[in-house]
């Protein structure tokens, strides 16, 4: 199971998750790295986005799994009917789902699970102590701490208290250069959520896993996506 | 009367069979076998060393305190699921005042197979009883002492050792593994629980056994055709006699010798 | 009694495999008992040593002659021989017989042979091969130079030789020629326990109970 922590490649045990603020029908694809799809080499899936608009507080939530066949991926359902300001979200089923990325196109807006831009959400389940620096790997300022630590459970009684505190919410929150909070302390077993309200398009990445060269090169994107006219 | 007598009293008999330990060299074996409820596949090397000699009638030669030294290499691999519970991490829910209610859902976790690598070094010493034998193989005699019985060797300490080396070995490959964090004392707590000091014995004690029966330290070769003089030149041939008759025994009178006595022809 | 006694090694050989051992140097090394001048011997090979003529006035080329000892045989004390023996070994000694050839090649010079009639030509007396063959017996002890044994022969008797001036000086000549030829042959102490140990001599080698004994240090 691929423990690192980087939005730009997703695995098993990590989630993407969108809100859909506009109408229409967004086209996505699923990959194994980062970039451009090749048209016709990928299949492809549909969000339909409704007119009607769920209830600010009524928002649902539809989750889509990703399953890996030889070489393909594909989610599941493929198309999806959702009304506006719904939330999607895709996540891998088994561990033998690993590294995929979700890009998509509504028409209206682009969106991609490795450069996140607004009402995204990355979640990741830390399975190893340690103290973990992140950043964005696009070079934006955001940065923050998780300090992982894993209890050393002898019994069952101090097993099942740490079972117990697996569903600890853990929340970061960023807009724009402002992230909250920046540190945070969990425990092994533990899920870290990062929501986007807004950014010219982010990673959570690992600091140990970029090196200088690295920030902004790996994704051809170099320029923030813009949000196509109506 | 033979031919030829020779005789060595025990100090130098102790030599000779120091000589024939380290003639044998280095052995090995390989195998597979139970570690408790494990299956593992081994590799070993032994030598051996040391030990004082007493001289006994008509043929045995006792060796004291004869030291063991061998290497085990072993790994066992072993579904970690069978050793700790499988467990999911639950839904987390939160409320984000800017999208809503995002769940995640349920990631559960089958743990791997894991395969422990264990390397080994170690000694004991034995006491054992070994039989003379002169014998013609082929064109060359061949005096050596093969052990009499497989003794008794003390492994008890060894055995502990290695327990406790698959333990720390155990842990340093487990804490890789994601969220076994919490689980990491049990996990190589029940792993050394499973096998056992009784685990350890078991695979242990038949492998030194296979490097101790049927031991055998060869004391002198000789071909039967017995060089005297070497080749030197065309007019300086070789001179040489046969052996046709060797034995080796143990005599005893005022103190215990070993004996070889020889029948030669031109 | 121990056969080490005070030493850590012991090794021995009997008198029966001292004969057999030097039988052994007499197949292989048959040089070291014949000897004879370049009429004889042009050069030395394994079965004859190659020794220069008798150089002397008016002889062309010297006196030619060969010296063949037949296989020794060696009896180690006490004596085995049942009291027939010549010269028995005494404490500490060993006895050795053997028979000896003599060989002169008489005459000035060779002649050529003309193979159209058989019949010598030029001028000169055809050389003839004499020969005599006597019976010598040795009595003498084991030499040792600390990594081999020897041979040193201390008195000889030849049998029936008149008149006695005659028999002296052969005799000592025969002493001579046998202790030269026994110079070759010696026998690595190690093969006494057939190299089955190292033995660095520390008693012996003496001659007692019909065997050449060593004591040593492993």
């Amino acid at each position: 199971m691929n423990q690192d922590l980087d939005s730009r490649i997703l695995n098993y045990g990590e989630c993407f998750a969108m809100k859909f603020t506009k109408q229409g029908k967004a086209i996505y694809h699923l990959q194994a790295t980062t970039g451009y799809v090749v048209p016709g080499t990928e299949n492809s899936f549909s969000i339909n986005v409704r007119k009607s608009s769920s209830k600010k507080g009524d928002e649902k939530q539809h989750t889509v799994t990703i399953k890996r066949e030889g070489a393909k991926l594909y989610a599941e359902p493929e198309n999806l009917e959702i009304d506006k300001n719904d939330v999607v979200l895709w996540h891998a089923d088994n561990p033998e789902v690993h590294n995929f990325v979700i890009s998509g196109d509504s028409g209206q807006i682009q969106f991609d699970s490795s450069r996140m831009e607004q009402y995204s959400v990355y979640t990741h389940a830390f399975g190893l102590e340690g103290e973990y620096h992140w950043q964005d790997a696009y070079g934006s300022k955001i940065g923050g701490v998780i300090k992982v630590k894993s209890p050393r459970c002898l019994d069952k009684k101090s097993q099942t208290k740490w079972l117990r505190s697996l569903d600890k919410q853990n929340l970061i929150t960023i807009s724009g250069n402002k992230v909250e909070p920046a540190e945070l302390q969990i425990v092994t077993g533990q899920t870290v959520m990062w929501a986007i309200e807004k950014s010219k398009g982010i990673s959570i990445t690992d600091s140990r896993l970029l090196t200088s060269k690295e920030c902004g090169a790996e994704n051809p994107r170099k320029k923030p996506i813009k949000k196509r006219k109506k | 009367m033979s031919d030829i007598l020779a005789a060595a009293d025990e100090n130098a008999a102790t030599k000779m069979v120091h000589a024939g330990q380290t003639s044998l060299g280095t052995v090995s074996a390989s195998d597979s076998g139970s570690l408790g409820p494990f299956n593992a596949s081994w590799g070993a090397s032994a030598s051996f060393s040391g030990g004082t000699v007493a001289l006994r009638e008509p043929d045995i030669i006792r060796i004291a305190n004869c030291t063991l030294n061998y290497n085990l290499n072993f790994n066992f691999s072993f579904d970690l699921s069978d050793i700790i519970p499988d467990f999911c991490l639950p839904r987390i829910c939160i409320r984000i005042p800017f999208i809503g209610r995002v769940c995640t859902p349920r990631i559960c976790i089958d743990w791997p197979t894991v395969n422990i690598p264990i390397n080994y070094s170690d000694s004991l010493q034995f006491s054992s009883d070994f039989r003379l034998r002169a014998n013609l193989v082929g064109s060359e005699w061949i005096i050596d002492i093969e052990i009499v019985d497989i003794p008794l060797l003390q492994i008890s300490p060894a055995a502990a050792a290695i327990l406790a080396a698959i333990g720390v070995a155990a842990a340093a490959i487990l804490v890789a593994i994601p969220f076994i964090g919490p689980f990491l004392a049990i996990a190589a707590l029940g792993i050394t629980a499973a096998i056992g000091i009784a685990g350890v014995t078991g695979l242990l004690g038949p492998i030194l056994a296979l490097f101790v029966s049927g031991l055998t330290f060869t004391i002198h070769k000789l071909d039967r055709q017995f060089e005297i003089l070497p080749n030197t030149s065309a007019i300086d041939p070789q001179v040489a006699i046969f052996v046709d008759a060797l034995s080796a025994t143990v005599q005893s009178s005022d103190e215990d010798e070993l004996i070889l006595e020889a029948d030669i022809s031109a | 009694m121990s056969l080490t006694q005070i030493h850590d090694v012991f090794a021995s050989v009997h008198e029966d495999g001292l004969n057999d051992l030097i039988e052994a140097f007499y197949k292989s090394r048959t040089r070291n008992f014949i000897y004879g001048t370049p009429d004889f011997a042009p050069s030395t090979t394994a079965t004859i040593t190659s020794i220069p003529a008798i150089s002397f006035p008016g002889i062309p080329g010297g006196i030619q002659f060969a010296v063949a000892f037949r296989k020794p045989v060696v009896d180690l004390h006490p004596d085995s021989s049942g009291g027939s023996a010549v010269l028995p070994p005494q404490a500490g000694q060993f006895s050795l017989s053997a028979n000896v050839i003599l060989v002169v090649l008489c005459g000035g010079g060779k002649r050529d042979i003309d193979p159209t009639h058989g019949k010598p030509t030029g001028t000169g007396t055809v050389p003839k091969v004499e020969h005599t063959e006597l019976e010598i017996h040795v009595r003498g002890s084991i030499t040792s130079d600390g990594s081999s044994i020897g041979f040193q022969a201390e008195e000889i008797e030849i049998v029936d030789i008149c008149p006695e001036s005659l028999e002296s000086v052969i005799e000592c000549m025969m002493r001579m020629i046998l202790n030269a030829a026994l110079q070759n042959i010696r026998i690595p102490i190690p093969s006494l326990s057939l190299d089955a140990f190292s033995l660095t001599l520390t008693q012996g080698p003496t001659i007692e109970q019909d065997q050449v004994k060593v004591w040593g240090v492993i």
